[in-house]
């Protein structure tokens, strides 16, 4: 028996396997009582570190394509791409969630363990070419999901979200599923592009194609919050400890659409296909922005509305399918850095808001600016980039999706992008709205217990400042950089 | 013959079962005619030549899951008014007639000959020795994945259900 | 009794997709978490069966189809596990495991 492909994938999979490998020695480390939390933090944060270092020499030396394990799962710059994205995002996350998951009574060792393998399933979804290790690895993020949802098991809220999330996850993850065995049936085949091959050669009826694909996109679509299975959102990220809220509104949202592309890739393909798959993405986008920001302008929880503002920014997302082009593919990437850069950074002045100063809707932050300005700026620019006013960051990325999706000009895409600019609009109302609350409004006195935990402060502070630098440098090579990643 | 007898008798009672538990009000019995159900659906595998995936059906859903339902069933002990949300009959008609329409629509669409209709008896069988070569071979990577899985549930059901802090 | 057999694959889908239209009636209109997961239960079931079926009767399907149903079921225990979990965490703070009642979280 010739085993050269084990030894090969395992090579090409060095950070998973320090990820999962150092998953297990925490969990074994924390056994030892005389260890300190500190300490297996620190352990957590150093795993993170040298998987992204080791990402980050792969991804500068390497080009071409290679496929893993017989066909498993896919080596390219597209999934390396993500594999770097998504470990940055765990590590931001471990950072800043220190200073919150520190004083837990229980569930601190599990938190940095979950997060991990949490990493390590995003990782896989970005990867993964055949129907079971995309069902496998969405279920397998899906899991640790739940579990993180509820760390806080004797806080209701927290309870009360993991709940609602694995009835609508277990639900539509086996929707999804049987969409697929459909797709199975015809072809045969569980590997997207053999799929694909086949179906090109076969003259299905177009109601076959339409049924199979809602099936589908019900799986994808939970991942991803955008509209017709966005129900869970808004419930919990609510409920969830904040820091994972932070974590699901970026990690497992873009690992999403990156799974999307890939199936989406393989089976109908960047050409002409059978079926005008595209329609269903206008509906479900031009949806997702209605719904995400007219029902934002409503709220007063602040994580509420970011679960709004993030199904909002789904759709916005969601529009790339209307042209899927390696330009759109590669503006998506872009968008995805930008976004999770934006929104990590507004998650931690939330956080800030929540655990020093006990503010954690619009109303009861009237007048924080005055108390705050420092915080009060950060989070002020994090607003406006969500926004996509021109200096900041987010401005460019929408600007290039729209730029992207505008190209073959037709009565489908004006629509589309119209409603995308109308949302845009509405949707600096709300951000605006908490940015009023605190510099006009007058409100009462804000005690603070102990400092600002430098750990909060300086990765917000970073993050801001990164959203502004790109109007400054030249950000024409990130968006090269994330169009030589596409697909 | 045989083979044929089995298979319409388990596949008539897998859909009696499926209908039983979905309108029992008791969670016990529904559990009960749950298990039934997955036995008839082990049995309607086993027709189908595949004896393994028979065995490790009636050992993993029959056997761990549902025991573990019907101990929570137990240990809550939820009581039979407690089912049934108070729906319109109008919303429970949609809610019945929408997933119909979507399976009548999905079985008219596949036409038989993109399905090799060969009979039970020529169906081939897939040995246990078959399937685990698949399963270390092209399967290995989806198998570690599983593996970490069931480590990372085991994890998060004892730190959630456990009652001290 | 000649039809189910002469037709084994449609009969095998028809009973697949009812019993996945039974699951997913039970998981919309129930309101007792545990008889929703019963609902999931049948679902990933009639997965399952559509993937086995389809792998014996399909042309050149191979051995893909069982192992898909092997992950599945393995994957459904896992589910299982931490829901169940997840509702006792749910009785021991409210009491009842009633889906409609739990309005801790606004809407």
């Amino acid at each position: 028996m010739d085993y050269n492909w084990i030894e090969t994938g395992l090579q090409l999979s060095r950070p998973e396997l320090l990820i999962i490998g150092g998953t297990v020695a925490v969990i074994m480390l924390s056994i030892f009582k005389q260890l300190s939390r500190t300490f297996l933090f620190l352990c957590s944060c150093a795993i993170l570190i040298g998987a992204g270092y080791i990402t980050l020499l792969d991804i500068q030396s390497y080009t071409g394509q290679t496929i893993l394990f017989k066909g498993a799962i896919g080596y390219d710059k597209f999934s390396l791409f993500f594999k770097m994205l998504f470990i940055a995002i765990a590590f931001i996350t471990m950072l800043f969630s220190y200073p919150v998951i520190k004083n837990w009574t229980s569930g601190f060792v599990e938190f940095l363990s979950l997060l991990l393998c949490c990493t390590l399933g995003m990782i896989y979804m970005a990867s993964s070419r055949t129907f079971l290790m995309m069902f496998l690895n969405l279920e397998f993020v899906s899991i640790t999901s739940y579990i993180m949802a509820g760390l806080l098991r004797h806080n209701k809220k927290s309870i009360e979200a993991s709940l609602k999330y694995i009835i609508y996850g277990a639900g539509s993850s086996g929707i999804m599923l049987f969409g697929m065995s459909f797709l199975y049936a015809i072809t045969g085949s569980i590997d997207v592009y053999t799929v694909g091959n086949t179906l090109r050669h076969l003259d299905l009826p177009n109601s076959f194609y339409l049924i199979t694909s809602i099936l589908i996109l019900a799986g994808f679509a939970y991942k991803m919050a955008i509209v017709p299975f966005h129900m869970w959102c808004p419930d919990v990220y609510e409920g969830a400890p904040t820091p994972v809220t932070a974590f699901f509104s970026t990690g497992p949202k873009i690992a999403g659409f990156a799974m999307m592309i890939r199936f989406v890739d393989g089976v109908f393909g960047k050409g002409s296909s059978p079926f005008e798959w595209q329609l269903i993405f206008i509906i479900v986008s031009v949806l997702s922005m209605l719904i995400g920001n007219l029902t934002a302008l409503q709220q007063n929880n602040l994580k509420r509305l970011m679960a709004y503002s993030g199904i909002a920014h789904a759709g916005y997302m969601a529009l790339i399918f209307l042209t899927f082009t390696q330009d759109s593919i590669g503006s998506l990437l872009f968008y995805s850095v930008i976004y999770s850069i934006m929104n990590l950074g507004a998650f931690i002045t939330i956080i800030i808001l929540e655990k020093y100063y006990n503010i954690d809707n619009i109303q009861s932050s009237a007048g924080f600016a005055y108390t705050n300005p420092f915080l009060a700026i950060c989070l002020s620019i994090f607003m406006f980039s969500l926004v996509g006013l021109p200096p900041f960051a987010g401005f460019f990325s929408k600007l290039l999706v729209f730029m992207s999706v505008i190209k073959p000009l037709n009565y489908l895409t004006l629509f589309a992008i119209l409603v995308a600019v109308i949302t845009t609009v509405i949707s600096l109302f709300y951000y605006v709205k908490i940015i009023g609350a605190m510099f006009l409004k007058q409100g009462g006195n804000f005690t603070i217990t102990e400092r600002v935990s430098l750990i909060l402060n300086a990765p917000m502070a970073i993050l801001a400042l990164a959203t502004v630098a790109i109007f400054i440098t030249d950000w024409d090579w990130l968006f090269e950089f994330c169009k030589s990643c596409s697909l | 013959m045989l083979r044929e007898l089995f298979f319409v008798a388990a596949s008539l009672l897998a859909i009696l079962t499926a209908l039983l538990t979905v309108t029992r009000k008791n969670p016990i019995y529904a559990t009960f005619f749950l298990i039934s159900h997955l036995i008839s659906i082990a049995i309607l595998i086993s027709t189908l030549k595949l004896y393994y995936l028979s065995a490790i059906h009636i050992l993993v859903y029959t056997g761990a899951i549902m025991i573990l339902f019907l101990f929570v069933v137990m240990l809550l002990n939820l009581k039979e008014e407690e089912l049934e949300k108070d729906f319109s009959i109008h919303l429970k008609l949609l809610y019945t007639l929408a997933p119909i329409s979507v399976m009548v629509i999905i079985v008219g669409q596949l036409k038989p000959q993109d399905i090799n209709l060969s009979k039970l008896s020529q169906l081939n069988v897939i040995s246990f020795e078959n399937a685990t070569k698949a399963l270390f071979d092209k399967y290995f990577l989806a198998f570690e994945i599983v593996s970490a899985l069931i480590i990372l549930a085991i994890i998060g059901s004892i730190l959630i259900a456990k009652k001290k802090v | 009794m000649l039809w189910f057999t002469k037709y084994p694959v449609e009969n095998l889908l028809i009973l697949s997709s009812a019993v996945f239209c039974f699951g997913i009636y039970t998981i919309v209109t129930r309101k007792n978490a545990v008889s929703i997961l019963m609902g999931v239960e049948l679902v990933l079931n009639s997965v399952n069966l559509n993937f086995i079926t389809f792998s014996q009767f399909v042309d050149n399907a191979g051995i893909s189809g069982n192992m898909v149903a092997i992950f599945v079921i393995v994957l459904a225990a896992a589910e299982a596990s931490v829901a169940l979990a997840i509702i006792l965490g749910i009785y021991q703070n409210f009491g009842r495991v009633d889906v409609d009642k739990l309005t801790s979280l606004r809407n």
